[in-house]
């Protein structure tokens, strides 16, 4: 990173000035909600969220772009972005900072940090000028902090009569913030990184698949400090031990992302629609399938757009203890907090409206109802879970301005 | 009194025909060193949506097109994609943001760009088609 910087500095005082280029982007989001239980929240990685009778800002967001054509074959490219962040530093507010070699027309080679291409919205989702939804689908794009890369990526991209086909392979490490209720923070480190992207695109197609395979490279405190609280209780009070402390050892454990995504766009009519399956040897989060499809028609400077969600993971609640004493209890049910955390079952129906202020300013207004089979769950933060009666059906208003400049 | 009339109504119907047909009337030039004869449309499509920068014998392409706000970068995305310029702003936004590819330079004027592509052997740039000159080569037309 600091490499790429001090060459971003050599170049930028050293060149012509008419090859510098600089963007920005902007988001200002409100969010409005009757849920009581489960704070609303885009994504995994924000420590702010919304509850009934409450309006939140946590959706905004600030990003600025610089790129710099060093040489007609080499380019660097640097993104801040400002967010809800549970720690602002430069680390964090980096997304990009690479440079990009393309040899011929079909080659392209990027070394430094690039987006994470693991998703079809995953490098753009804090960008809501780009897409026609509020914000991505929360239960397909919530779930994986991950957003960038620190690593390298090839991609070859070969010209055919009806479209382009082409494929990319990048590696690299990764790390992003998890947080949940009770103050959990984790800056889960991925380690091992490697995944390959196929797409087909022509004007009005885009098909692409992914898969990218993974190793967790770090574990949090918490974890560490209920394996040892574990260890100490003997086999036949809690049969289950073994299986519990396995599911707490994260490090070097396994996690794959295959998705299939496919986009059409006719100017009058459109579909988006993503599938992914998420298969791990950790208990943690041992499968989850998750897809989405939206359906929209452009009408003058408005577009209307409907989408349906759903995300299901195949994770069980914990066996107890044999025995019930109350450092058992307390240890089971800080245990179940972690291992319930990817308990998931939900879905969301949702509308939007989109409106064109100008050619670079757009108004978004999202309604949409969720059903969940079980709270708490990863995609939101929560309060007053332990009432006997949970929210688990709710609605949320989502509006907001975004711009490009 | 009459052939007066009717000659300020002809003149004033053709000048509004001008008017209306003028920014319909683009084509695609390059350098007039350049060997390509003709691009095609979907050519173009890859060209300037920033998917593939490549001439039709495989040579790399450097596209050039105006600053937003020039009149003439609507009418000629309309023309190419069929889409309105907030759907290309979007389009290109999200094709930045991600770093996939970055959008042409932009210049201000025709002139700009005609020096440009007089300068640079590898360049494209559309213009009006009253600006051509001997110096660039014409390798597409809109026809409307």
């Amino acid at each position: 990173m600091r490499l790429l910087l001090l060459l971003y500095l050599c170049i930028s005082f050293n060149g012509a000035c008419n090859e510098f280029k600089f963007d920005g982007f902007a988001t200002l989001g409100v969010t409005l909600t009757d849920s009581e239980n489960a704070g609303i929240r885009h994504h995994i990685t924000q420590p702010n969220a919304t509850y009934q009778d409450e309006v939140g800002f946590g959706t905004s967001s600030l990003g600025f772009q610089l790129e710099w054509q060093a040489t007609p074959k080499l380019q660097f490219v640097g993104q801040v972005l400002l967010k809800d962040h549970e720690e602002q530093n430069i680390d964090n507010a980096v997304q990009m900072a690479f440079l990009r070699y393309s040899p011929t027309a079909n080659w392209q080679m990027r070394v430094g940090r690039t987006g994470l291409d693991l998703f079809m919205m995953t490098e753009h989702r804090d960008i809501g000028y780009t897409y026609t939804f509020d914000h991505p689908p929360t239960e397909f794009y919530a779930i994986v902090p991950h957003q960038n890369i620190d690593g390298a990526d090839i991609k070859y991209t070969f010209s055919q009569e009806h479209g382009l086909f082409s494929a990319k392979l990048f590696a690299g490490r990764s790390t992003a913030p998890i947080v949940s209720d009770e103050n959990f923070f984790w800056d889960v480190e991925i380690k091992s990184l490697y995944g390959v992207v196929l797409q087909w695109e022509s004007l009005d197609w885009t098909l692409r698949a992914n898969h990218t395979i993974t190793k967790a490279g770090n574990e949090n405190e918490q974890q560490l400090q209920l394996q040892a609280a574990l260890s100490q209780v003997p086999d036949e009070v809690w049969p289950n031990k073994a299986n519990l402390l396995d599911s707490l050892n994260i490090i070097g454990k396994r996690f794959d992302y295959t998705a299939i995504g496919a986009r059409y766009d006719n100017n009058q009519w459109f579909f988006q629609t993503e599938a992914s399956y998420i298969d791990s040897n950790s208990q943690v989060l041992n499968e989850l399938t998750a897809g989405y499809i939206g359906v929209g028609t452009y009408y003058k400077n408005h577009t209307f757009m409907t989408t349906f969600a759903t995300a299901k993971s195949n994770n069980k609640t914990p066996q107890r203890p044999l025995i019930s004493t109350p450092q058992l209890d307390l240890l089971y049910n800080t245990l179940i907090r972690h291992t319930n955390f990817y308990l998931i079952d939900q879905s969301t129906v949702s509308v939007t409206l989109r409106s064109e202020l100008s050619e670079s300013l757009a108004v978004k207004v999202q309604l949409e109802h969720t059903s969940t089979t079980s709270l708490p769950s990863a995609f939101y933060l929560h309060r007053g879970l332990t009432g006997s009666h949970l929210d688990t059906d709710f609605n949320t208003l989502g509006i907001s301005l975004n711009w490009v400049f | 009194m009459r052939a007066y009339i009717s000659s300020l109504c002809f003149l004033l119907i053709v000048s509004m025909k001008l008017e209306a047909s003028e920014p319909q009337d683009i084509v695609i030039v390059v350098n007039k060193n350049n060997p390509i004869e003709q691009v095609t449309h979907r050519q173009l499509i890859d060209m300037y949506m920033g998917k593939y920068l490549a001439f039709p014998n495989g040579h790399m392409a450097i596209t050039l097109d105006y600053r937003k706000e020039h009149p003439l970068r609507s009418a000629f995305f309309k023309a190419l994609t069929g889409r309105n310029i907030s759907q290309i702003n979007a389009y290109w936004s999200r094709v930045k943001f991600s770093g996939k590819a970055s959008p042409p330079q932009a210049y201000p004027s025709t002139e700009a760009i005609i020096d440009k592509v007089i300068t640079t052997p590898s360049a494209i740039a559309y213009l009006p088609a009253s600006a051509v000159t001997d110096e660039l080569k014409v390798v597409y037309r809109f026809v409307q």
